[in-house]
């Protein structure tokens, strides 16, 4: 049967008879009814039985709230740097860095309603909100890379955690920031003072400051939780993709100590090995990951590699530089004045390549030995390890392992022989993929009325036709509903309405 | 443009350079002249109702055309980029603005996508060696060089965590020094040809490699001077121009950054043509880049305006190519042409609509417009918002003076406006 999902054509209207998947309130594929109104899910009316209620009937159809991604890269400066470095790759259908307007269709189209830019310059929201503006359908925020400001980082140094608290909320209110996020602590300094290698190590002194990068880390995240903010501190820490960095990611985690943080793209950070010795390179995810179950104040998001061009883009420009030379290919860097900057470069991860195997399985090893899905979100770390539209391939080579299993027998012999993924059998229920993907990253987001389906909640819904093949699944769902409106249908862009912007602190 | 600091009292423009006290002055002026808002075939539009039905016949012909271009727009604000960019849309168009950013990744510039570099503050806080690298900031930026480079010994760092106190040294390499020659500045006079071979040359030195053999012997010193220069610098900085951001040289500069960026902090600091126009593509190149970008995915050379993803075909769709081939028959050039597009126009040998939205202060184009919208100029058109050259935001103050010209973006809304009337119009009639 094909159900009609034609747009509602009043504000008031009820979903019949959908499976619906709702961890927040337990809800494991129970078939329900979802009433709607004004935008809201509400609960059911008393002795309703639909009356001046328009009928959407879902029977046969999953029913999820819309997702929620917690780290990507859309809009700003480097984002545009991303379009324009690699015009071959914006040829591509889709580009692999969008244009604005495409970001939030193809979004929408995937089934997704809310999207965070993880790290946008103090100095370059203005800009970054301006083509926000221009980003249908999607709410969204941004993640401030406040603590590369140079005011921010001598108050850091003397410790004034007052001065601290007083600074981000500065840059909050006036940037219209969600969250805090921290990429490659005091790498920005050491970088712009010409001091390669030396952010390495998290407790080198920083150029002309009693301050460290673990420093940083502590006494942000303190400001961060101090303030109340919907988001812990968002951390990229240092040596982001070199060999042996996954010391580096233990003694962040080791750090924190009981206050809470958002650990982003540990794929990138969980390398065994040094001294370019590719016999050494491997997973060192085995002893990260029993750490952070053992830490219910972290989380993370993976920053999964999936093969094919794209396009690298941080604000850690060391990294970018790092991986440029190591690739060959131009790329383009910017420092802000008495702030951060970024650095930016086509990439291309190839099956076959053992460095791009590793990545590959070592993000999918984070992503089966966190025992938690409630401190997980999916992510790609959009584009760096891969387009957003491979978010259902990813969902299928976590919920089938004779898929990942057939995928893992293409890699590089060398990871097949050393990776433990080989031996890793978990397989993530529907149930587990709508936690990774909206439930949990709403909550680590700290947005009540996202990522579930309970009253109060934004009625942002997505409706699959359920299938043994979660790859087509979640390719294309049958609708996607925005705050109640028809916003795609079978990958069909229905109505561009303008979305929220998530602010933590209203300005003035 | 560098100067937003500026600050009009009283008529003057305080901190402006001779360039930008000229440019408010005329500003004031033309703000309260009686000149025509509009033209329609070189006839003035002597009144409101006049310029009303200039508005509507430019949207008829710009609806009418079989493919229309959208260029200019570098002297254009972003809010009134942006509504450009929707009527560009709104007819299908084909969008280029002419910007440095569309150069690079097109032809040759391609093997150079990318380049470091920083904004002008970070040369002030950070660069203990500045090579004018055959350009001369002293014509074309005044005030570049007294805010960011002069004076050379630096009193106190306006970073709050300088590394070591700055003792700047400059060293300008092209045909006349940038600076009086001095203990902080030095000169090595070089003809512009020279540009490639000593960039080459002296990468080769950094490198560790032998320069190549055809580097003229006269290019020695000069390349053992900047590679001492350089081997005792914290912090280099690179000025260059803009107007030649592809080909060659600028690819070499570009990889000569990148070579001494691998030992210490580099970066090149590319400067457009300043007021004194030139070649350059106006005031707020690198506002229109980026609006371009983030709608159509490219800077420039758009073969249509699709927010989806326009595509960029540097060798088909770029403003002269559409005009000498005859690909477009309707131009609507928002604010200043490029002196190359405007060639372009006149020696197109095909019939053409051209609607031009202009500041009223213009010089008069080379080629007339069948129908010709002033506005104000961006100088008194407040409140807006511009993009520096080096990305940073730069918002407009209220209007210096009440000018009898609208504003750009209400020209270009007016119009916008007029075109979805029409075509609504249309469509009710074709119902009918």
């Amino acid at each position: 049967m094909t159900p009609e999902l034609s747009s509602p054509t009043t504000q008031r209207w009820v979903l019949r008879g959908g499976r619906l998947h709702d961890p927040a309130h337990c809800r494991d594929g129970v078939v329900a009814d979802l009433w709607i109104e004004e935008g809201r899910i509400v609960a059911p009316p008393p002795h309703a039985q639909g009356s001046g209620w328009k009928q959407i009937d879902a029977s046969g159809l999953v029913v999820m709230p819309g997702g929620v991604d917690l780290h990507s890269h859309i809009a700003g400066p480097k984002v545009n740097a991303g379009r324009r470095i690699a015009p071959q790759l914006a040829r591509h259908r889709p580009a692999a860095v969008p244009t604005i307007h495409a970001t939030g269709a193809l979004y929408a189209g995937l089934g997704y309603t809310t999207v965070f830019d993880a790290a946008i310059a103090t100095g370059a929201a203005g800009l970054a909100h301006r083509e926000l503006a221009e980003l249908p359908i999607l709410d969204k925020g941004i993640f401030l890379l406040a603590a590369d400001d140079a005011a921010m980082l001598a108050a850091l140094a003397s410790d004034e955690a007052a001065t601290v608290q007083r600074l981000v909320r500065q840059a909050l209110e006036a940037g219209r920031g969600w969250a805090v996020k921290v990429a490659n602590p005091g790498g920005a300094l050491f970088w712009k003072h010409g001091r390669r290698g030396d952010h390495h190590d998290l407790d080198a002194p920083l150029p002309g400051l009693p301050l460290t990068g673990r420093l940083v880390l502590t006494r942000l995240a303190r400001a961060v939780e101090a303030l109340g903010l919907p988001h812990p501190l968002h951390v990229h820490t240092a040596n982001l993709g070199l060999p042996g960095n996954w010391r580096t990611l233990l003694e962040t985690m080791r750090s924190f100590d009981g206050i809470r943080a958002h650990l982003a793209h540990v794929q990138f950070h969980s390398y065994t090995g040094g001294n370019l010795d590719a016999d050494t390179f491997g997973s060192g995810v085995e002893p990260l990951a029993e750490w952070f179950n053992a830490h219910p104040e972290l989380s993370l998001d993976v920053g999964q590699i999936l093969f094919g061009d794209t396009v690298a883009m941080t604000g850690d420009s060391a990294a970018a530089e790092h991986l440029a030379q190591a690739t060959g290919v131009p790329w383009m860097s910017h420092d802000q004045h008495l702030a951060g900057g970024c650095g930016v470069l086509p990439i291309a991860y190839r099956e076959k390549s053992l460095i791009h195997a590793w990545q590959w399985a070592i993000g999918l090893e984070w992503f089966l030995r966190a025992a938690d899905p409630w401190r997980v979100a999916l992510s790609t770390d959009h584009p760096n390890g891969a387009h957003f539209l491979a978010y259902p391939l990813l969902m299928r080579l976590l919920g089938d392992e004779s898929f990942r299993r057939e995928a893992f027998a293409r890699l590089h012999p060398a990871v097949r022989k050393r990776s433990p993924l080989a031996g890793l059998t978990r397989e993530y229920s529907l149930q587990e993929l709508c936690i990774i993907t909206r439930a949990a990253p709403a909550r680590l987001a700290g947005l009540p009325h996202k990522g579930h389906l309970g009253a109060g909640a934004d009625a942002d819904i997505v409706l699959y036709r359920p299938s043994a093949d979660l790859q087509q699944m979640f390719a294309m769902p049958a609708a996607v509903y925005k705050r109640g409106v028809l916003v795609a249908e079978n990958g069909h862009v229905r109505a561009h309405p303008t979305g929220a912007t998530l602010a933590a602190v209203a300005a003035g | 443009m560098v100067c937003e600091d500026i600050r009009l009292s009283g008529g003057a423009a305080e901190h402006a350079c001779l360039h930008g006290q000229g440019a408010f002055a005329a500003a004031l002026q033309a703000a309260t002249s009686s000149a025509p808002l509009a033209w329609v075939r070189g006839a003035a539009c002597p009144d409101a109702a006049a310029v009303a039905r200039a508005v509507t016949q430019a949207a008829q012909r710009l609806q009418s055309a079989r493919r229309v271009l959208v260029t200019g727009l570098g002297d254009a604000t972003l809010e009134a980029i942006g509504v450009a960019c929707d009527i560009a849309e709104a007819l299908g168009a084909a969008v280029d603005a002419g910007s440095h950013e569309m150069a690079q990744t097109t032809g040759p510039g391609i093997a150079r996508s990318g380049e470091v570099t920083a904004a002008w503050e970070e040369v002030r806080d950070r660069a203990d060696l500045v090579l004018f690298w055959f350009h001369d900031p002293a014509r074309s930026h005044p005030r570049f060089l007294e805010r960011f480079v002069v004076p050379g010994p630096l009193a106190a760092s306006a970073s709050p965590t300088p590394a070591r106190p700055l003792q700047r040294r400059t060293l300008s390499v092209g045909e006349a020094p940038v600076l009086p020659v001095g203990p902080h500045h030095q000169h090595l006079p070089l003809a512009p040809g020279h540009c490639l071979e000593l960039t080459r040359a002296l990468h080769a030195s950094l490198a560790g490699c032998s320069p190549p053999a055809e580097a003229a012997s006269s290019l020695t010193l000069a390349r053992t001077l900047l590679q001492e220069a350089i081997g005792a610098a914290g912090c280099v900085a690179v000025v260059t121009q803009t107007e030649h951001a592809s080909g060659l040289e600028a690819w070499s500069v570009a990889e000569l950054v990148r070579r001494i960026n691998r030992t210490k902090s580099a970066f090149t600091i590319p400067l457009e043509n300043g007021l004194n126009r030139g070649g350059s593509p106006g005031a707020n190149a690198a506002g229109a880049a980026a609006v371009c970008t983030w709608r159509y995915g490219a800077a420039g050379a758009v073969a249509r305006a699709d927010r989806l993803g326009g595509a960029f075909l540097p060798a088909e769709a770029d403003a002269c190519r559409l005009i000498l081939r005859g690909e477009v028959d309707a131009v609507l050039a928002v604010g200043q042409l490029l002196p190359s597009v405007e060639a372009a126009l006149a020696s197109r040998d095909t019939p053409l609509t051209l609607v031009r939205v202009d500041d009223c202060l213009a010089q008069p184009a080379p080629v007339a417009a069948d129908i010709h919208l002033a506005c104000a100029s961006l100088l008194c058109d407040g409140p807006g918002t511009l993009l520096r050259a080096d990305g940073r935001e730069v918002c407009l103050g209220p209007p210096v003076a009440i000018s009898t010209a609208p504003p750009m973006v209400a020209v270009l809304t007016a119009l916008l406006a007029t075109l979805v009337a029409q075509r609504r119009t249309a469509a009710e009639g074709d119902a009918a």
